[in-house]
């Protein structure tokens, strides 16, 4: 694909931002000479003090020259002491008039009867709201009133946001820090790359990224997938001539196709290409609009997959050679039948026990379970089977009656109502998921497709996943797993919902991977439509959240108090394929554009 | 950007030569505004009028109706009033200077005058404004020595703050009319502050005047002209239009039989709105005057409330057209949007532009805060003890 003009400020050999022998005066220097290049810009008003209003540490209004306009999420700087400027994100714009009330317009405008135009125009003047994101000086005083502000460029952005100490690290570290996230529009017709910090992505300082919002179609995922592919390319990038220690070829990506086939063309190039202003937005972050490289995708076996040989998906299915067919037998399912009894109220925990002596029982090989092979096996001719016709209790504890509702509801689960994933015997040529991730390797992308399951075998397949990749990393002692994982799941709110309680199987180890990923080399991006419904444990390890269009009285939850008030009342008018970015670096949120992808999309 | 410092600084030397010479009663809490304690418009309005207590001469033709209707005139069709002028003063005693049996107040005086031009959109813009800083003192009462020794501590202050001392012993237009009624001698002061700010109002019109063609549009004085204007011959193009006016005039109408003779209540509670009356001469006919009622009576607190009273100058003391005071009129009916209700208990009577530009002066004034913070008397007990 051809390139156009590259961000010039990271990831090019010959352009480094400043020699990797940068010292502090040279850093300095750079900030200065920020400085300088900010007040060259066009004045758009003067920070504005009243008694009633004060200016803080934290905010600062300013008012607009006339016709000028701004938007909220526009990067300002401001003039301040000692030559240094002080970035700020604009949060909200007020028009305010010397009319002390709108009874007193009322009687302006003659009573109300008057419906020409004023003689003369009321003074009236747009005040904007700006939240402090940080003083090229480090100097927290107030933006005094009167000082000039301008709409910050590029290099100002960056400065204001954190994102210079980023490319700082990035040279004197001589590996890839800056993760471009998408495009800052500045308002004046200019854009700016936002960039996440690599550390605070992949880990060890934090991880994780949320997406969340009702933004439009596939927007979320779409998102996502820019972002794996942003994190992969930058990665592979070189620093002053050097490769990073861990690239590409270290990183293995699990993708979760929860919706219709959106996830199973990624190798695939799109049909005519991108549009040019998608191909722009992708060359301007420096990034190459192109499909995933190496994919594997991971299908569900259905009802006639047997005699079809057909995956149970939407849609034309990938290539066979791409694919492989997984299912689930007894004997493969044993040690995740908890999962697939997520959702499944057990107050008492008789399930729970029933379960646990399954497992026993099928790990110490006893003798009156060997002839337990089969799902129908287990319901028929199982010793638990022999308690529900005897009517003894199971070590004297469980009824026979609990023992009856556990098959019923197993029975419903894996005969009656299921969509053909469990199996009596695995066919050859078929895997688990359990091996597909253990066999995982660097610099591929697996993709596996639950989209067409029940919602409990889409929670079975998500915890096996969860569960195979912990046990790989934190409990193996296997050697050759890739360095970095990245698992994107959209939909996280159904197997880690911030209603259910504490203990949940699956729950358990959706924590363990969010807490640990970071030091583990496990990174979660997770999504869903609304963030209050996933456990607060999750989302609070997501040191980088997104999010698209919101609702307002999802807005009120808690999982938003993070958010001031004004940014709150912009989230819920925001366009498809608006975001807002949140990041440990950024004082503030931003609202960032990103290109669409450049696989192929049913939709 | 730097922190700002004391802007009065300067003024030390000032105060400490007054502070030597005389026992100085400070205001308690330093500089405190003095609030204006009399209606200066139709006190000045009054005085102006002084010699014209009985009005007998029509001043237009071919009109001789005593309302004449009016219909608003926008500035979409014939934009009339280009120019708005005004003058705001803001007084502030700073103590009582006593001398043996004497003592007069001395009040420091913001005052300031400022034109706004009004473009084709209606949008507002400063055309020119000058302000000056007072010290106001009743000469009479200091030594010469005193006053030479204050007059050069202010000539010399350094920094950007330049203050003039004015002398109010001194006469002007007004303050030995009878009808200024005040001797009190703090509202004498704030008179003079008064007349110091109609002096730099008439400094800006003749620069507005001789600097903008005839056709550059109609120039609105905030008050009544005074004899400066009455008697000028240059440019014309402006009127005076008076908020408060004198309720003193009567008006004789007609002649033999059917002469009437109105008093200014009467004959202003019966003009509609959308009107104004015919138009009268004043000052032996070097001005033209009439009421025009901008707002429907019924929606306002009294009879006389939402009339202003417009001056046209008139240097040759001719009859004027009927014509013109009607488009005059209409324009200013038209005026009556937006206004500065809730702002100014005037607003039934202001005019929107002029409201503006007297805010553009005042916003150039040091606020009450700034100055009780920067305006200090030298440390009285070490001069008294010195």
């Amino acid at each position: 694909m051809a390139q156009k003009k590259r961000n010039p400020d990271v990831g090019t050999e010959a352009e480094p931002v400043v020699t990797a022998a940068a010292d502090e005066d040279a850093w300095a220097a750079e900030v200065r000479r920020i400085e300088g290049a900010e007040r060259e810009g066009g004045v758009i008003g003067r920070a504005s003090a009243t008694e009633r209003i004060p200016n803080s540490s934290e905010q600062f209004a300013f008012w607009l020259r006339p016709d000028q306009k701004v938007n909220p999420f526009n990067i300002v700087s401001a003039e301040h002491y000692d030559g240094s400027v002080t970035f700020g994100l604009v949060t909200n714009i007020k028009h305010s008039t010397d009319s002390p009330a709108h009874l007193s317009n009322f009687i302006a405008n003659d009573f109300g009867t008057l419906t020409d135009e004023p003689q003369t125009p009321r003074q009236g003047t747009n005040v904007a709201d700006v939240a402090v994101l940080s003083n090229t000086q480090d100097t927290y005083m107030p933006v005094q009133t009167e000082s000039l502000v301008r709409f910050a460029g590029e290099e100002g952005v960056h400065l204001g946001l954190g994102i210079h100490s980023m490319k700082r690290k990035e040279q004197e570290e001589r590996r890839p820090v800056c993760i471009p996230a998408g495009l800052i529009d500045l308002g004046n017709g200019e854009t700016a790359a936002a960039y996440l910090d690599a550390d605070y992505v992949l880990g060890p300082e934090s991880a994780h990224i949320n997406i969340s919002g009702i933004s439009g179609l596939a927007t979320k995922t779409s998102y996502a997938a820019f972002l794996i592919q942003s994190i992969l390319q930058t990665m592979d990038r070189k620093v002053d001539g050097r490769s990073s220690e861990v690239t590409s070829a270290d990183v293995a990506t699990i993708i979760i196709n929860v919706k219709h086939n959106d996830l199973l063309m990624i190798d695939q190039e799109r049909r005519g290409g991108l549009p040019p202003a998608d191909l722009d937005m992708w060359d301007r972050l420096g990034l190459t609009a192109q499909a995933f490289g190496d994919v594997q995708y991971i299908l569900p076996a259905g009802k006639d997959t047997e005699r079809t040989g057909q995956p149970n998906c939407f849609g034309e299915p990938p290539e066979l050679i791409r694919s492989s067919i997984y299912a689930y037998s007894f004997r493969d399912t044993f040690d995740r039948l908890d999962v697939l009894f997520t959702d499944i109220p057990d107050q008492w925990g008789t399930l729970d026990s029933i379960l646990g002596e399954i497992r026993q029982a099928i790990e110490n090989k006893a003798q009156d379970w060997q002839a337990v092979q089969t799902w129908h096996d287990l319901m028929e001719k199982s010793p638990l089977a022999e308690h529900l016709t005897s009517g003894k209790k199971l070590r004297g504890e469980i009824a026979p009656s609990s023992i009856g509702r556990f098959f019923r509801i197993l029975r419903r689960m894996v005969r009656n109502r299921q969509t053909g994933i469990f199996v009596s015997q695995l066919p050859k040529g078929w895997t688990t998921i359990r091996k597909a991730v253990a066999d995982i390797k660097g610099g591929k992308t697996y993709v596996v497709d639950i989209a067409r399951l029940n919602d409990n075998e889409k929670t079975l397949v998500f915890g096996d996943i969860v569960r195979t990749i912990y046990e790989l990393y934190a409990e193996s002692d296997v050697t050759e797993l890739p360095r970095k994982l990245i698992i994107f799941v959209d939909e996280l709110n159904k197997y880690a919902p911030a209603a259910r309680g504490e203990k949940s199987p699956i729950l358990d180890d959706i924590l363990e991977i969010s807490e640990r990923g970071r030091s583990l080399g496990v990174i979660l991006i997770a999504a869903e439509q609304f963030m209050s419904a996933v456990h607060p444990r999750v989302t609070g390890n997501c040191a980088t959240k997104v999010l698209g269009r919101t609702d307002s009285s999802e807005l009120n939850e808690a999982a938003y108090r993070f958010l001031n008030q004004d940014v709150k009342g912009h989230l819920t008018r925001l366009e498809k394929g608006e975001l807002l970015l949140t990041h440990p670096i950024y004082r503030q949120p931003v609202k960032i554009k990103f290109p669409r992808p450049a696989f192929l999309q049913s939709r | 950007m730097r922190a700002p410092s004391n802007p009065f600084a300067s003024l030390e030397p000032a105060l400490r030569a007054l502070a030597e010479s005389m026992d100085v009663l400070p205001a308690t809490g330093q500089a405190q505004e003095y609030l204006q304690q009399f209606d200066t418009d139709e006190v000045y309005d009054r005085i102006r009028m002084a010699e014209d207590r009985l009005v007998t001469r029509i001043m237009e033709r071919p009109s001789s109706e005593l309302y004449v209707p009016l219909a608003p005139l926008p500035r979409a069709e014939d934009h009339v009033f280009r120019f708005f002028l005004d003058g705001a003063a803001r007084t502030f005693f700073l103590g009582t200077l006593v001398l043996r049996d004497n003592s007069t107040p001395l009040v420091l005086a913001q005052v300031g005058a400022a034109v706004v031009r009004r473009e084709d959109d209606g949008c507002i813009a400063k055309h020119a404004g000058q302000t000056q800083m007072l010290f106001l003192l009743d000469g009479s009462v200091l030594p010469q020595g005193v006053w030479d020794n204050l007059c050069s501590a202010l000539n010399d202050a350094p920094g950007p703050l330049h203050l003039r001392a004015v002398d109010t012993s001194k006469a002007d237009d007004y303050n030995n009319s009878p009808q200024l009624s005040t001797r009190e001698p703090r509202s004498k002061t704030r008179h003079r502050a008064n007349w110091e700010m109609r002096l730099l109002e008439i400094e800006l019109l003749r620069e507005l005047l001789t600097t903008t063609p005839e056709d550059a549009g109609y120039v609105v004085i905030d008050g009544g002209l005074g004899k400066e204007f009455r008697a000028w011959t240059g440019r014309t193009g402006f009127i005076g239009v008076v908020k408060n006016f004198s309720k003193d005039p009567v008006f004789e109408i007609g002649r033999g039989p059917r002469k009437a003779v109105l008093n200014i209540f009467q004959l202003i509670a019966q003009l509609p709105v959308n009107h104004r009356t015919l138009a009268f001469a004043a000052d032996g006919g070097r001005a033209v005057f009439w009421y025009v009622r901008i707002r429907e009576q019924g929606l306002l607190d009294y009879p006389l409330m939402g009339v202003v009273k417009v001056e046209l100058p008139n240097p040759h003391e001719e009859v004027q057209e009927s014509a013109l005071i009607d488009r005059l009129s209409a324009a200013l009916v038209a005026e009556r949007t937006v206004t500065p209700h809730g702002r100014d208990p005037r607003w039934h009577a202001h005019l929107y532009p002029i409201s503006v530009a007297e805010r553009v002066i005042r916003e150039g004034f040091f606020s009450e805060e700034v100055l009780r913070a920067g305006i200090k008397w030298p440390r009285l007990q070490e001069i008294a003890a010195q």
